[in-house]
């Protein structure tokens, strides 16, 4: 299907599209005020404090979370799927479709998370501390609640859609993953309207600070904003984030049919997985992942005009990264890079979805947004045209590409055109 | 210690009522009762419930809120309420009655 014709080859049935997009990120809860602030520089990384952990810094998202939800939702649900809920109500909204007429037998939930379970398994057996470890006193929410599945079903209630729904489970790789899989649902027909990307509520559990930090990954830095930072020689590793984002995706044929503003098609892809470490990167695979994704849409590395890279602020994985783009781009004279992990965090399962929805609004609007807070590079993380610092303007934008990676050498790429 | 917890999840007009050696009142029943459904049921105005009419009939209520009913007595105080009994609990007036031999109880242990 997609591997065997370039993308105006395909009939448009088999072309998928962005006509939707709701998010909400440390530093901006829609997609305007996010790319805002990704241009003029804006972090969204403040100080932070978890039980047993103590004193640390994250992403935190501030969204109005009785916007689509009642206090009582909010009170039987978790956190990541309010955050779903939200981002996939703004989509839905940002897509004008006609939901009250939309067949929703019809709509797929497609929802990315690096882990799902842990922040209410935390909680309970802190409650249950207070009876002695008593289970009698183990909450009978804590099943819906920690199903793999939570996030997309509680969007799946939340808005009546009586499609398919599920998670998918791809460590940091999940946002990418979430649309890549919403996509292949809509080439197979399995739904006409794919809601798909990727939710974090990673900071609500303090053991995956304790992890960070016990690996030597977890990010501190005196000016909470200036924690985060790729590829600078004094980076100390990961700032964690909480955040989702939900894509309206459609065929072609579908959005074209009722009119819908299009922001872009999903025209390559790829997953693949290293199989070489539990944690350590391989830089041979991501470059693989990217040639695969790069072949599938018929494009030379040339025509890749921003690469929006996955790096975390660790020492290894950045420098990893880079190994595999200086492969892949070395001879590239057009392609730039950024990231946005420096502004935000990292988002874990939203992370790739967020990070291609700040990129985006550059097919439109020719600007690329900086990597902040790169003070000194790395030289192992060179980079031809690495935007530093400061947004940059740009010719024209055709394509952005998509970098996310993720634990047990998971790797995934997603490429989306101008159409 | 599990008891001392469950004190401290008692709210503060029910401080001291154990060392008083005074079994909970229907009316404090009624309003420790009513403090869990504000709870249970934040959307909802409990202002004007009716102690005579189901909970159901009146509330926003699904069988997870009946358990989680159940479990905040457990809770709060150490009340059992075993499967066959959560009929009893269909109703304030109904829930009342059937929780006050059970506070009792407690008091006096």
């Amino acid at each position: 299907m997609i591997a065997s014709l370039s993308p105006s080859q395909r009939p448009p049935t088999q072309r998928i599209v962005i006509t939707g997009i709701g998010l909400t990120a440390p530093n901006g809860n829609d997609w305007q005020t996010f790319r805002k602030h990704l241009l003029e520089g804006q972090s969204g990384v403040r100080p932070y404090e978890i039980r047993y952990f103590g004193k640390t810094l994250a992403g935190i998202c501030s969204f109005d979370t009785l916007r689509y939800q009642s206090k009582k939702d909010i009170r039987r649900g978790t956190r990541a799927g309010s955050i779903g809920v939200y981002a996939s109500n703004e989509a839905v909204r940002h897509a004008g479709l006609d939901w009250a007429n939309t067949d929703r037998s019809r709509v797929g939930v497609y929802i990315g998370v690096t882990e799902h379970g842990n922040v209410e398994t935390e909680n309970e057996i802190y409650e249950i501390k207070a009876y002695d470890y008593n289970t009698d006193y183990w909450s009978h929410h804590h099943n819906p609640r920690t199903v793999a599945n939570n996030p997309a079903g509680e969007i799946a209630l939340n808005m009546g859609i009586t499609g398919p729904h599920y998670t998918i489970g791809a460590a940091c790789a999940a946002g990418n993953a979430g649309l890549i899989q919403g996509a292949q649902m809509l080439q197979l027909g399995e739904c006409d309207v794919a809601l798909a990307g990727g939710v974090s509520e990673s900071i609500h559990t303090f053991g995956i600070f304790a992890s960070f930090r016990s690996q030597g990954a977890l990010a501190s830095h005196e000016d909470p904003q200036r924690a985060s930072r790729p590829f600078d020689r004094d980076r100390n590793g990961i700032v964690v984030a909480e955040g989702g984002c939900v894509y309206v995706l459609e065929r072609l044929s579908d959005a074209l049919a009722r009119g819908a503003e299009i922001y872009g098609e999903l025209v390559g892809w790829a997953i693949n997985t290293d199989a070489t470490d539990f944690v350590l990167p391989n830089p041979q695979r991501q470059a693989e992942c990217v040639q695969l994704a790069l072949r599938r849409a018929g494009l030379a590395p040339e025509q890749i005009d921003i690469v929006s890279t996955h790096a975390t602020g660790t020492t290894s994985g950045d420098a990893q990264e880079c190994m595999a783009l200086r492969n892949v781009f070395q001879n590239s004279p057009t392609t730039h890079f950024n990231n946005t992990k420096s502004f935000i965090g990292h988002a874990m399962g939203a992370a790739g979805a967020l990070e291609l929805a700040g990129n985006l609004p550059a097919l439109k609007d020719s600007l690329c947004h900086a990597t902040i807070n790169l003070d000194n590079i790395d030289p192992e993380c060179e980079l031809p045209r690495l935007v530093a610092n400061e947004a940059r303007p740009m010719g024209r934008v055709r394509n952005v590409l998509n970098n996310s990676f993720g634990m047990l050498g998971i790797n995934s790429v997603l490429i989306v055109q101008q159409l | 210690m599990v008891a001392s917890t469950c004190r401290r999840q008692v709210p503060q007009r029910f401080i001291g009522w154990e060392s008083e050696r005074s079994a909970m009142t229907p009316s404090e029943i009624r309003e420790e009762v009513l403090d869990i459904l504000e709870n249970i049921a934040p959307d909802d105005d409990l202002g004007g419930l009716d102690d005579n009419q189901p909970f159901r009939e009146q509330l926003e209520l699904d069988s997870m809120d009946f358990l989680d009913i159940v479990m905040e007595l457990r809770r709060r105080h150490r009340v059992q309420i075993p499967e066959e009994d959560y009929k009893h609990l269909a109703s304030m007036a109904s829930t009342v009655a059937y929780l006050e031999p059970k506070m009792r109880d407690i008091v006096k242990a």
